[in-house]
């Protein structure tokens, strides 16, 4: 084969703020797929992965940067690309075979031809007899099949789905993941190429040829690894597990590689963008760690696992025990510090005036907002002074969440009040 | 096809057993189209201003007069669509234009609708002068101002709230705008401009009504229709007429409410929850037939465009020059025409006159607002036990859809003869006609909003054993002040635009005025003074921009953060 299909070279994107502040969402990605792979973007959420999907696939313009389809510069559609959507993205007002036969619609085929072909994908993803149900009325698995059969039904080369299983329970997930991967292997499509986002780093040892991993803050593909086992792979194999915490361990460093030999931890400055965990998630997890057989160490995706939390969920959650010098993370595994451990000892009393005083020592927001309030005169401050200086350095709508999290974080540790109403910050209610 | 082909399948029965059906709906459907070209046709005639319009009094004529009268209101609310579908879309693609759009349908929602009538109709006259599509426009302008922003700011919405997986499964497939337009945009705002459309229309009775008979710079101009048949009955003192009228509308509203709103709601509910609740018979027999297959059809052939888009470009790089353009053009045509009218108002106005009618415009304000709280006592109660007791409220909610839709103008003769024979001081006994009309928005809004209360509250408050009158103070009012506020909102509104012709009473050649600032209008406009007019409009405008800036906007907000959406 001459290359690959589809490719992008030096792929920058970065949103406006305001009228001259630009935040750096995608950071100079290149990357190419190839005829008979299928590919796995994979990267916790808001790292900008589904806009680096909506680039590739031609529905957003990057700010630099080039997309080549089969060698030749492309802008904007795609003839034989198509795509699967999170939310499955059908119209509730059409019965599935209207929904599957929309794809055809702007391909001037007769009503009649266009029809024969919408069944014979509806056929394919295994979908008779729901041919006049409405989307109101099917379960999630058999949604994300119809928007399967939309995206066949157009014969593309190639098919980017948008993390086609996250809405799904975990058997139906399952369950769709093996067909769609039967269906890909048994060459009855024209398919070339599949270029699948995920945060499930099962879901994407499972499927993949190849896995990137994507980071954040700016996003950008830090990664990348060959999966050379042979379909269909069995969940159950060791090589898999072992893949799978492989890939854990990747991530772990990827994400915590920014810190320097000899910094143990992460200093924060007032422009952070804090994680958004609430205390619950913090004090749950050190807990955890200190009963865990009375072991002051666990894997990554151990303890995600026996929290029932995604990758998604538990890297915020590290990144705030580390700022708040609670534990650290370094070799895919958390290790408590002395404070963290005194913490998940302590009675709900002291846990609290060991999170102030940690908040106050390593957490310049919060310092921010407490030192304010104890210096002017009336000991109150409305949010919009605070969002203004967090705007200086990040979006709106993130500043939003960085004040949401502080209020939590406050709140616990009693260092502030704040009135949703008004939005007026205070020193601790009398 | 796919506006139609929503329709739930499950409860229509097998063709064959409505064949028979299909002659009658082309039979009823072909003579539906003969009466309507007759009265059309009708609207076309010559005319000039003063010429005698006779209003025949008898009887017979009145489903003649009511067919006009049903077609002015549909081609206004075709126009009002129409008109939707251009402002909205321009307004939601373009952020140039809707920046103008926006501000300028929330100054044009608080003109009163009665004031544009009577500041439009010179101008509307003059432009179609010679023929009777003038009088016919004033009256139908009147309908549309009622609907039109509101079905504007009701698509716009619509399609700032379309979800952008389904845009982008637009431009993935390469859909042509006409495609987007037919199978995306329109279905997406189908639910909530048809349910706005009912209210509209609704309301819209009152406005032709109102439409109908005017008495502006000393000209009568009745339309053929029922509003001029019982203005005329009603200057005539002709009680007999006044119950015909009354009687005839009541059969029109009567059969709108089952050939129309019924199926139409049925069809909003069976698209929410599918297969739920009891078809409506005109429904049932409408998507049976095979006629209806037909109309499918071809609905489905012309919506459809021939070929797609060969490639779709990064996103709507649109000429954003050509909203703003438009924008500003209007914006500078209108702020031209408002010096204008300043300016004349200015050379010939004085500042005792502008006093007066802001005092009046105080006495209209405590007007409202005394009778919006009556009705609050009243009805918020009321609405809470209707909305509790699902039994009494499948029994009562048709009901009062129908009083609500039926135009309370037509009541205001009996009213009117009552205070001129009587001698009733018009200010107390004109009063509650401002609210007749608009107090049912608050009951509607009372009783969805306890329906809407979360289950879990109510069995909570079960479980603690609340007294009745607890439970009303601490879960139910509570929990249904954002809707409340809603209902208070539109009936107050809806006030201030009936007051224009609520504060006047006239029978049999008699005419009383209460104080208030809807009487200073409508004295001015009989008395041909425009600039009191323009002044009185001009004025109540102020009012109710002013009372929804600093009283109802901050309150819905701050009632919306503390106990609205849970």
């Amino acid at each position: 084969m001459a290359g690959p299909i589809l490719e992008i070279k030096d792929v920058k994107k970065s949103f406006h703020r305001g009228s001259q502040s630009e935040i750096l969402v995608l950071d100079d990605i290149s990357l190419s797929l190839n005829e008979g792979e299928v590919v796995c973007l994979l990267g916790k959420s808001g790292s900008g992965k589904s806009t680096l999907l909506r680039i590739i696939a031609g529905l957003i313009q990057p700010s630099n940067g080039f997309r080549y389809y089969k060698q030749q510069p492309a802008f904007g559609g795609v003839k034989n690309l198509s795509m699967v959507f999170q939310h499955f993205a059908l119209l509730p007002w059409m019965s599935v075979l209207e929904n599957v036969e929309l794809g055809l619609e702007s391909s001037g085929m007769s009503t009649t031809d266009r029809r024969d072909k919408a069944l014979k994908a509806i056929d394919m993803v295994g979908l008779d007899g729901f041919e006049s149900a409405y989307p109101k009325e099917l379960s999630g698995g058999i949604a994300q099949r119809v928007g399967l059969a939309r995206a066949l039904v157009v014969d593309p080369e190639i098919m980017l789905l948008d993390e086609p299983f996250s809405a799904l329970d975990i058997l139906t997930a399952e369950n769709l993941r093996g067909d769609l991967i039967n269906l890909w292997t048994s060459k009855k499509t024209n398919l070339k190429s599949m270029l699948i986002v995920t945060h499930n780093i099962e879901e994407a040892v499972y499927m993949a040829d190849r896995i990137l991993i994507f980071g954040s803050d700016p996003g950008k593909v830090k990664s990348e690894m060959r999966i050379d086992l042979a379909h269909p792979r069995d969940d159950k194999d060791e090589e898999m597990a072992e893949l799978v915490d492989q890939v854990y361990q990747t991530i772990a460093e990827v994400n915590f590689q920014a810190k320097r030999a000899g910094m143990r931890f992460r200093t924060i400055r007032l422009g952070h963008m804090l994680p958004s965990v609430p205390v619950s998630n913090i004090t749950g997890l050190l807990e955890f760690l200190v009963s865990g057989d009375g072991s002051e160490h666990a894997e990554l995706s151990e303890v995600a696992e026996e929290m029932h939390l995604g990758l998604d969920e538990i890297l915020p959650v590290a990144e705030a025990v580390e700022i708040l010098r609670f534990a650290t993370v370094s070799g895919g595994r958390f290790q408590l510090t002395p404070t963290g451990d005194g913490f998940a000892k302590a009675s709900i009393l002291d846990q609290k005036k060991l999170f102030a005083r940690q908040l106050l020592d390593h957490v310049p927001v919060a310092v921010y907002v407490r030192g304010t309030l104890e210096n002017v005169e009336n000991h109150t401050m409305h949010e919009s002074e605070l969002l203004g200086v967090l705007q200086e350095k990040m979006s709106e709508v993130a500043s939003r969440r960085v004040l949401r999290t502080i209020v939590d974080w406050g709140r616990y540790a009693e260092l502030f009040a704040y009135n949703v109403n008004s939005g007026v910050l205070s020193l601790e209610d009398p | 096809m796919p506006l139609i082909n929503s329709f739930s399948t499950k409860d229509i029965k097998r063709p064959s057993v409505f064949a028979m059906w299909d002659v009658v709906i082309m039979v009823l459907i072909i003579g539906a189209l003969f009466l309507i070209s007759s009265a059309a046709s009708d609207m076309l005639v010559q005319y000039e201003l003063g010429d005698p319009i006779v209003i025949d009094l008898s009887p017979e004529r009145l489903p003649y007069y009511a067919l006009r009268t049903i077609l002015r209101m549909f081609i206004a609310l075709f126009l009002s669509l129409l008109c939707a579908f251009v402002v909205g879309g321009i307004a939601a693609k373009n952020t140039l234009a809707e920046k103008i759009i926006l501000p300028a349908i929330d100054v044009m929602q608080s003109i009163p609708v009665i004031g544009f009538l009577e500041v439009s109709f010179l101008w509307i006259i003059a432009a179609f002068k010679g023929s009777f599509l003038g009088p016919e426009l004033v009256s139908i302008f009147a309908v549309f101002v009622s609907q039109v922003w509101n079905l504007i700011l009701c698509y716009y919405q619509s399609l700032k709230a379309v979800p952008r997986e389904l845009d982008e499964v637009m431009r993935i497939y390469h859909l042509t705008p006409w495609q987007r337009f037919f199978r995306l945009e329109v279905p997406h705002a189908a639910p909530a401009l048809i349910w706005n459309a009912m209210l509209s229309l609704s309301a819209g009775w009152f406005f032709v009504v109102a439409g109908e008979a005017l008495t502006i710079a000393n000209h009568d101009v009745a339309l053929p229709g029922i509003g001029s048949y019982i203005a005329v009955a009603t200057a005539q003192g002709d009680f007999q007429a006044v119950y015909y009228a009354i009687g005839c509308l009541f059969a029109v509203i009567m059969l709108y409410d089952q050939l129309l709103f019924r199926p139409l709601n049925y069809w909003l509910l069976s698209r929410e929850n599918p297969g739920s609740g009891k078809a409506n018979w005109v429904y049932r027999l409408v998507t049976g037939s095979r006629v209806w297959g037909g109309i499918k059809r071809l609905l489905s052939w012309l919506t459809q465009g021939r070929q797609g888009q060969k490639k779709f470009k990064y996103y709507r790089k649109k000429p954003q020059w050509l909203g703003a353009a438009l924008g500003y053009g209007v914006l500078l045509w209108a702020s031209y025409a408002v010096l204008q009218v300043l300016l004349d108002m200015g050379s010939v106005l004085t500042w005792g006159e502008v006093e007066t009618a802001l005092m009046l415009g105080a006495y209209t304000a405590f007007r409202v607002f005394v009778l919006v709280l009556l009705c609050c006592i009243v009805w918020v109660p009321v609405g809470i036990y209707l909305g509790m007791h699902e039994k009494a409220s499948n029994i009562f909610q048709p009901v009062i859809q129908f009083l609500a839709a039926f135009p309370p103008n037509m009541l205001y003769p009996l009213v009117g003869s009552l205070v001129i024979a009587k001698g009733y001081n018009p200010n107390i006994w004109l009063s509650p006609l401002i609210v007749l009309g608009t107090q049912w928005y608050i009951l509607f809004n009372v009783i969805s909003g306890v329906k809407a209360l979360p289950h879990d509250l109510l069995m909570m408050a079960k479980s603690l054993h609340l007294s009745q009158f607890q439970l009303c103070k601490k879960v139910i009012l509570p929990g249904i002040l954002p809707s409340l506020l809603t209902g208070v909102i539109t009936a107050a509104g809806g006030a201030w635009n009936t007051s224009i012709i609520a504060e006047m009473a006239e029978w049999n050649g008699e005419v009383v005025y209460a104080d208030g600032l809807g009487a200073f209008i409508m004295e001015a406009s009989r008395n041909a003074q425009p600039d009191m007019v323009c002044l009185g409009v001009a004025v109540m405008c102020l009012y109710v921009l002013l009372i929804n800036r600093v009283v109802w906007l901050p309150l819905y907000r701050m009632i919306d953060r503390r106990y609205g959406g849970r």
